[in-house]
């Protein structure tokens, strides 16, 4: 039986997105979306390592004892997000000086023993490799969406702190170079972590709607 | 007895494996975070000397002399408070000669976004404020947001962490006012920078 990729693909980015419809993963998505640069390197770094284990799940898969499975599923995940962690603090270390805690806090991240458990533990290497890029791919553009929104509203900016992403040496860019401000000061409210119940709130209702109107 | 040694041998490979992944991450990356974490620190001084001449010297842990042409013309050190929002705020606190505050800049912080965050320079100015103050041109009451009866500005709708932070400068001020041997003790002896000074640092042990 071929594997229905177009399916996969389909299911993380919308019919079964992570953020959206299983609603998995909320704390870093609501925590961390506060500005669009900051929402978006962790979702990239969730990207990174729902792929790479569901990689190492998929392999293994035939010597996962149900008895251990879990903890050993905690365990490649865990190291993976070590692996990233340490990735960001060499490259991108300021930008892990804002986000570093959250990004510790992958390893918690439901969505991630969610793709091991249900799909990767069962499924062949290539299509849980799919899978697990799919669905990070999903939990990317709803935590770009959800910090974009709430960095205009909330601030009044956008781009904020793309500068750090940079080298300055080489680069030689300020944020006064790339941030767009608006006219306004922003509305506090979205930036606070009530707001990003309520933007996410409104995110929800608007994919619902969409869903039934399709 | 075959399927408990199943198990178990899968453990052990795979967190073999996942234990060779993160010691080599580790080993790869280790030298250039070190690296990171010192040249950040060393921008943020830099930005407190206001100065790219200034030459930057631990006297010990976390103190910092400013020197430009062999003499000092200040002292940072590390300083934190707990009277923030959320957590310790810790921020480097420069200070000149005159005892007049050079800069201070937020090293770490878990304040609210958007909010308790305007003591970052990238966010807002406001930390900027601090330039030239001292001991003796400001009152005690003066140290305080305005709505305290002070003279620094609170963020509107945050008055915590502007208040946690003055706090925190002041009693490092104070803090360090009494440790002035600190600098009088390493003016006298500026022959050998790098030897002489660290000696210094370790006489309170003696």
């Amino acid at each position: 039986m071929s594997t229905d990729y177009r399916g996969l693909a389909a299911d993380g980015l919308w019919l079964k997105n992570p953020a959206l419809v299983q609603l998995l993963g909320l704390c870093p998505l609501l925590a961390v979306s506060t500005t669009l640069v900051n929402g978006t390197i962790l979702g990239i770094v969730t990207l990174f390592v729902l792929t790479a284990s569901n990689l190492l799940i998929s392999l293994v898969k035939d010597f996962l004892d149900e008895r251990i499975r879990l903890p050993l599923q905690i365990m490649v995940i865990a190291t993976f997000v070590t692996c990233a962690d340490l990735a960001l603090q060499h490259w991108l270390f300021e930008i892990h000086q804002r986000i570093g805690l959250f990004v510790a806090l992958i390893v918690t991240n439901c969505t991630v023993l969610a793709r091991a458990e249900s799909f990767a533990s069962r499924n062949p290497i290539r299509a849980s490799v799919v899978d697990g890029f799919m669905m990070g791919t999903g939990f990317l553009l709803v935590i770009m969406l959800l910090s974009g929104i709430r960095e205009i509203l909330g601030q009044g900016t956008l781009f904020q702190g793309l500068a750090l992403v940079f080298d300055p040496q080489i680069f030689g860019i300020t944020d006064a170079d790339l941030v767009i401000r608006f006219n306004f000061d922003g509305l506090l409210l979205v930036i606070l972590p009530p707001g990003a119940f309520l933007t996410f709130g409104c995110l929800l209702a608007a994919k619902n709607w969409l869903m039934q109107h399709e | 007895m075959s399927s408990h040694k199943k198990p178990l041998i899968t453990f052990i490979v795979l967190a073999a494996f996942c234990g060779l992944l993160v010691s080599m991450s580790n080993l790869l990356s280790r030298d250039r975070i070190l690296e990171n974490q010192i040249r950040f620190a060393q921008k943020q001084l830099l930005e407190i000397a206001n100065d790219p001449q200034t030459e930057l010297l631990e006297i010990e842990a976390d103190v910092y002399q400013l020197r430009s042409g062999g003499e000092i013309t200040g002292v940072v050190f590390r300083q934190s408070t707990s009277k923030g929002y959320n957590g310790n705020i810790s921020f480097w606190l420069g200070v000149n000669t005159e005892g007049e505050i050079l800069g201070v800049r937020v090293i770490s912080h878990k304040e609210t976004p958007g909010l308790g965050d305007k003591i970052e320079t990238s966010v807002s100015d406001w930390i900027h404020t601090f330039a030239g103050k001292s001991l003796e041109n400001l009152q005690e009451g003066d140290w305080a947001v305005k709505k305290n009866g002070g003279v620094f500005d609170q963020f509107s709708g945050a008055t915590i962490t502007p208040a946690a932070v003055i706090e925190g400068v002041e009693t490092g001020l104070v803090h360090f006012e009494s440790r002035s041997s600190i600098w009088a003790g390493s003016t006298e002896q500026l022959i050998d920078p790098t030897t002489e000074t660290l000696n210094t640092g370790e006489n309170n042990e003696y």
